[in-house]
């Protein structure tokens, strides 16, 4: 009897039906020119989702890949980059990239047996680079194969993080506990200069003029004393020609431009900073403040120059976009996933 | 409040159902030899408590610590994987807030303040008594849940006695065990020496990747094994007791151990086998002196221990052409060094005092270093000193009350004057129905990461402050060969600056003192032992309600249960046994347990379906003159569920474990 009572209990955990009870019910279609939000979740949790926001209908579908396909993203979704028809979600802890189709949401690919990949950048059909926090190498990937298909050793800069590319230079930042700008010559496929900069150089973005904006955001710690800088560099001479530098203490994130090439935007503590590329100095007042627990991604609509800036709250739950105008008006918020980092726009 | 309804209503209904031939019961049962009656979930006059039987724990020699009490209690484990890290949420709280103590040294780590129970095996222990709530206050300060104790003792009858254990079990998991005792009246000794080994490569169906069939464009699952994941530990334990003259004895325990293990990646990982390689290590001594005497109306013991825990964490990544690159090398020696002094004096038959001292010395020497980045660490010193006194007095016959106060202090500095006041009542001195509630406060004070780690450490915190309360009754009655146990406990407490690390603007981690939160439940049990003919049973079962709710002010997760605490859990252990036949079943829950600190459901990941484990043990004794010989056979997650008790961590279908002891 006993034995019959807790043998009722047994089978409960079917981890397959779970799944399934959950899965998307018919076909999602993502809008044209929709944003796309990559939410890193939490590290080792496994908790990584794609948010697509409809900028005309102020609407959000979030855990889209999950739901669409079944399959969780993975661990510390890094960035998203659009190529063709193809969305390449770059899935930091897990190792991969996964390829859906951007119209769908729809499991396409998957570019798999990497270190701890960070972002993608296509140079064609054919070739792609992928930068790695901790392989020490950039790898080179077929977009077509979704193959890995070589190497550029960088040995002694193990983290490589975001790439902006000017003719047939690829310029990639080395981040962690670095302090250089590569420099690639993508026919080659061989690094050919070594630019040194500030403390730790993340974000990196091309403006207008064909120069190149490096953020450098000093080294992490309790006092450690060196200031971030935004840098500009020259990719004509490769060299730096201007460099602005933060007040001791400032952590300067996630360095944007936006669709003209006309403003970087940046930002420090709960403010989002705008900077006119011709600015002689770093700008005294934001351009929004936000009542944010805590800013974490921010991203720039190429097309109508709205500003996303996600507030990532106690990273333990859904964390609030907020949409500004081009002017700094608030347009909206919404919730996305847990840690929302980047922003995508399939435009 | 349902529930709590429900719960009193059953429990009530319970004692309805007493029998008359209770009012035979004194407040002394007499045993028969061959039972063991556990006293679960006590709740004398003094404490809250739980008792693990001693058949329980010599059934459950080769598990750990984690299974051991998410099996007969009502402590909730978090447990990341088979072999992978445990903790405990004791009464809702955080791990930091249940203590182990082992013989009178407290084993929390100084630096993290929580305990991995995946790393104490049962094998050195004979007695696990838990104190619920306030009741830890009896041994010291902090556990805002409770405390977990673990004791060994002597046994002044032994001449020559231990036993031999082997056991094999699936993932090639090998357990061996050797325990000698030897002495007289005068001396005893006991050695015992344990190997612990397992591959830990169960295969399974990885269901979270999936490749696309270029054909068709289904998905293929990859079946896979649960690669990096090995363990290794072995330990040596060596007790010594003196009986010096009739009033004093001497002890002195020691516990040497070693552990060695890998993390295995979680689910979704697809990066290549070379990359994200760890390792942790950890060795750690442990030595326990303690001198007590008995006098005729008083008594006095003295404790002096240590506790040196010297841990190592490394992930690498394998480049081919490029050099090793270390990611992460943590590396910290930990230093405890405890001392005690209690005294107790037995005014008369109706009121005793008890006074202590403690004072002991926390050390840290904490290295990190991520991949080139300089090394950073420190190394701190802390001196926590403690004074108690206990008044406990028997008012009449119905009722007795207990009064306690502690005067914590750090670095000589006052920290919180902390009481305890307990009245229990007996509403009928001849039956064994015991009432008793409590209100006391307590303090958690931050670990030395939580000051000092870098970067985010932070030097201005303060200590967690805990406000308790609790209500519980507790009774044994008897019908026939039947005996039947129950007890209920109602509890509240509510901490403030609750320490938690969040994010900051500077791109780190930083503990602040952020948190008001309030936890409440029920925890109630029953057992039922009898016979049936020639056969004897047990069941014994456990069921907690808990809710820990966020009611920091401005928090974006007020109101909300704080993620990874089930509101629900249960176990229940059922034994049967004829002649030398044994048959057991073991019966585990929890409830939804979920991710995120706002109780959303909106994504599969923000929560964990409920989690049911049946495991069944088939043993059988072969009596040889004096000694025994007994096999065993586990078969574990029976019905070979897949599941996740953790977000994408893999964990084993059904497994087996096959275990021969001897005993002499």
């Amino acid at each position: 009897m006993i034995f019959l009572l807790l043998s009722l209990c047994s089978g409960c955990m079917k981890d397959d039906q779970w799944v399934q009870d959950h899965l998307q019910q018919g076909n999602i279609q993502i809008p044209e020119g929709g944003l796309f939000v990559v939410n890193e979740g939490n590290f080792m949790y496994g908790n990584a989702t794609l948010s697509c926001y409809d900028t005309l209908k102020k609407v959000v579908q979030n855990d889209l890949f999950y739901k669409v396909n079944g399959l969780p993203l993975g661990d510390v979704a890094e960035s998203m980059t659009i190529w063709k028809s193809g969305g390449y979600v770059v899935v930091n802890n897990s190792g991969k990239i996964y390829v859906l189709d951007i119209g769908s949401g729809k499991y396409a690919g998957k570019i798999t047996g990497l270190t701890s990949p960070r972002f993608i950048h296509f140079i064609n059909d054919q070739k792609a680079y992928v930068t790695d926090l901790y392989a020490g190498k950039i790898s080179i990937v077929n977009p077509a194969t979704n193959m890995v298909t070589g190497l550029i050793p960088c040995p002694l800069h193990p983290s490589t993080e975001e790439m902006v590319q000017f003719g047939n230079l690829l310029f990639v930042t080395c981040w962690s506990g670095d302090k250089t700008v590569l420099v690639i010559d993508t026919d080659k496929d061989q690094i050919i200069r070594e630019i040194s900069t500030g403390e730790q150089p993340c974000g990196l973005v091309l403006d207008r003029f064909d120069k190149i904006w490096v953020l450098c955001q000093s080294t992490p710690g309790n006092n450690t004393g060196n200031m971030a800088v935004l840098q500009r560099i020259d990719p004509g001479t490769k060299t730096i020609d201007k460099s602005f530098i933060f007040a001791t203490g400032s952590k300067p994130v996630k360095l944007n431009v936006d669709g003209k090439g006309e403003n970087i935007f940046y930002l420090l503590g709960n403010e989002v900073y705008k900077m006119h590329v011709l600015a002689s100095q770093l700008p005294v007042m934001p351009f929004v403040r936000l009542q944010a627990k805590l800013l974490y991604g921010l991203g720039i609509d190429p097309v109508n120059g709205n500003v996303y800036v996600s507030d990532a709250l106690d990273y333990q739950q859904s964390g609030v976009i907020s949409r500004f105008s081009e002017t700094g008006v608030l347009i909206s918020t919404f919730k996305a996933g847990i840690i929302p980092g980047r922003f995508c726009f399939s435009k | 409040m349902r529930i709590f309804f429900f719960l009193s209503l059953f429990w009530l209904g319970l004692h309805s159902f007493v029998p008359l031939q209770a009012q035979s019961l004194t407040d002394t049962l007499k045993i028969e030899t061959v039972q063991i009656i556990g006293k679960k979930n006590s709740l004398n006059f003094n404490e809250t408590r739980t008792e693990i039987d001693s058949s329980a724990l010599a059934r459950s020699t080769t598990v750990r610590l984690s299974e051991l009490l998410s099996q007969n209690t009502p402590v909730f484990i978090k447990e990341y994987g088979r072999g992978a890290m445990a903790t405990a949420s004791f009464r809702g709280t955080a791990p930091s807030h249940t203590k182990v103590s082992w013989n009178g040294l407290e084993l929390n780590s100084p630096m993290l303040g929580m305990v991995d129970f995946s790393l104490i095996p049962v094998y050195f222990t004979e007695e696990v008594k838990l104190l619920h709530g306030s009741s830890s206050l009896t041994e010291s300060a902090g556990a805002l849940g409770g405390t977990i104790q673990l004791d060994n003792k002597a046994n002044w009858n032994n001449t020559v006695s231990g036993k031999i254990l082997t056991g094999y079990g699936s993932y090639n998991t090998l357990d061996e065990y050797i325990q000698f005792n030897i002495g007289n009246k005068k001396i005893q000794s006991k050695s015992a020496v344990f190997f612990n080994a397992s591959d830990n490569d169960f295969q399974f169906v990885n269901k979270l990747n999936a490749a696309l069939d270029p054909v068709t464009g289904d998905y293929i699952y990859p079946t896979v094994r649960n690669d990096h994941a090995g363990y290794r530990n072995y330990g040596f334990l060596q007790e010594l007791y003196l009986q010096a003259g009739i009033n004093n004895t001497l002890s002195l325990k020691t516990w040497i151990q070693h552990n060695d293990r890998s993390i295995p990646q979680l689910l979704t990982n697809e990066s290549n086998d070379a990359a994200n390689i760890n390792r942790q290590t950890e060795n750690a001594l442990r030595s326990v002196a303690e001198w007590k005497h008995f006098g005729i109306k008083s008594r006095f013991s003295i404790l002096s221990a240590i506790n040196l825990q010297n841990s190592s964490y490394t992930v690498e990544n394998m480049v081919s052409g490029a050099p090793v690159q270390i990611v992460t090398d943590a590396n910290a020696k930990m230093l405890s060094f405890v001392n005690k002094f209690s005294y107790h004096y037995q005014f008369n038959e109706s009121i005793s005092l008890v006074t202590g001292l403690d004072a002991s010395l926390q050390s840290v020497n904490s290295e990190n270093q991520v991949r080139a980045a300089p090394v950073t660490g420190y190394h701190k010193e802390r001196v926590e000193n403690s004074l108690h006194a206990i008044v406990e007095t028997r008012l009449n016959e119905r009722w007795s009350a207990f009064f306690l106060l502690r005067e914590e202090l750090i670095n000589l500095s006052h920290v919180a004057l902390l009481p305890v006041l307990r009245i229990s009542l007996r509403p009928n001195p001849q039956k064994t129905l015991v009432i008793s509630g409590s209100a006391s406060g307590n303090t958690h004070p931050p670990t030395l990461n939580d000051l000092y780690y870098i970067p985010g450490g932070n030097p201005s915190l303060k200590s967690e402050k805990g406000t308790l309360f609790d209500l519980g009754a507790v009774d044994d009655f008897a019908f026939g060969l039947n005996r039947i146990h129950t007890g209920i406990s109602l509890f509240t407490s509510l901490v403030r600056d609750w320490i938690i690390w969040l994010p900051t603007f500077q791109g780190y981690w930083e503990p602040g003192n952020i948190e008001k939160v309030k936890s409440s439940g029920i925890e109630t049990n029953v057992g039922w032992n009898g016979k049936l003919r020639s056969a004897g049973f047990d069941i014994k079962g456990n069921y907690a309600w808990t809710r820990t709710i966020n009611f920091s002010e401005n928090s974006p997760a007020y109101g909300k249960q704080l993620p990874y605490i089930p509101e629900h859990s249960a176990n229940v252990n059922a034994n049967l046994s004829w002649s030398h036949y044994r048959i057991g079943w073991i019966w585990n829950y929890y409830s939804k347990r979920y991710t995120t600190t706002t109780k959303s459901e909106e994504t599969l990941s923000d929560y964990i379906y409920p989690y049911f484990m049946n495991n069944l043990h088939l043993s059988m004794v072969v009596p040889l003159k004096e000694n025994k010989l007994t096999a065993e056979f586990k078969v574990l997650n029976i019905f070979n569920e897949e599941y996740r008790t953790v977000l994408q961590r893999p964990m084993p279908g059904r497994n087996y474990q096959f275990v021969l002891r001897y005993d002499f």
